[in-house]
């Protein structure tokens, strides 16, 4: 998985754990097994999840690479 | 137990480690294939470094075959009879969705504000109101602040997701998952169209300098698998 035009292999890193973990927590097919962690667990990955990506830093630290490097 | 890491067509033969260095081994079945890995005992947690283990193998299957169904993380049985139950019951639905993900990728978009455009809901108000009518007018200040925040959100997907999701085999979109976060979408396309979809977010952001565009991928169809399970089981 690349994480898009972000150039720091960190910053990369990050913001790939975040979508990766919103998407194999939260999606993907689920047959009738067991899923082993429970909805209050998801939950609250999900809370942290969105107020991490919601935060300032994060946000201006996308936008810089989003935009390409703004000055 | 049985550990399923996603579903896959007839012939995968997935190589490799899967949790705790498991090796990877199929349940196949009725033109299926369930990659998994066989444990004595299993006590799965989402960090980060588990959660890519599970990644790297349906990854890993994706490469191989082009198709591939990623499962819930988390997902486990107790048998394999269990596992060729489920994959029995769910086979024609199963076998439909690795037909329409065949060949595709799944791409991320998320949009973000720089400062919430409705304000802050959540926050304490400036002049907290101490008379029965001051609660009110700030309760509607607050519905107009949310109003306008959904509206400007759906025109912002009007005007990004809208030429988007019409490139792709599918598309799907989630508005205000966050305050800031006004939408976030995923988009299943073609692997030769992956380099043509990101220009074209490329060109979007240069559009829009207003909202921070994020695209990630390419991950597995995670986003375009089909919904069998009435619903999740809260162990």
């Amino acid at each position: 998985v690349t994480a898009y035009d972000l150039d720091s292999p960190a910053r990369h890193k990050d913001v790939s754990v975040l979508e990766l973990t919103d998407r194999i927590l939260g999606k993907g097919v689920v047959l009738h097994g067991e899923i082993t962690l429970s909805v209050a667990d998801v939950d609250l990955v999900h809370v942290g999840l969105r107020l991490l990506l919601a935060s300032t830093d994060t946000v201006e630290r996308l936008r810089s690479t989003a935009l390409g490097g703004s000055p | 137990v049985i550990y399923l890491y996603g579903i896959a067509p007839a012939g995968t033969r997935p190589e490799g480690e899967g949790h705790g260095g498991a090796p990877l081994d199929v349940v196949a079945h009725g033109g299926l294939v369930a990659v998994v890995s066989h444990h004595e005992a299993l006590d799965v947690h989402p960090a980060p470094d588990v959660l890519w283990c599970h990644e790297s193998v349906v990854e890993r299957v994706l490469e191989g075959t082009g198709a591939v169904l990623p499962a819930r993380f988390g997902s486990t049985f107790a048998r394999e009879e269990l596992l060729v139950d489920e994959l029995a019951r769910h086979a024609d639905a199963l076998r439909h969705a690795l037909d329409r993900v065949r060949g595709s990728v799944e791409l991320g978009l998320r949009a973000f504000w720089d400062a919430d455009p409705g304000g802050s809901a959540e926050g304490p108000p400036a002049d907290a109101p101490t008379t029965g009518r001051g609660y009110l007018l700030a309760r509607a200040g607050d519905e107009r602040r949310r109003q306008a925040r959904r509206e400007r959100a759906a025109a912002l997907a009007d005007a990004v997701h809208g030429p988007l999701a019409a490139r792709s085999a599918e598309a799907t979109v989630e508005l205000l998952a966050a305050p800031r976060i006004p939408v976030t979408a995923a988009y299943l396309v073609p692997r030769d169209d992956v380099d043509g979809f990101r220009s074209q977010v490329d060109d979007l952001a240069t559009a829009h300098p207003d909202v921070a565009l994020v695209c990630t991928g390419p991950w597995p169809p995670y986003s375009f698998t089909p919904s069998l399970a009435p619903g999740l089981v809260d162990v």
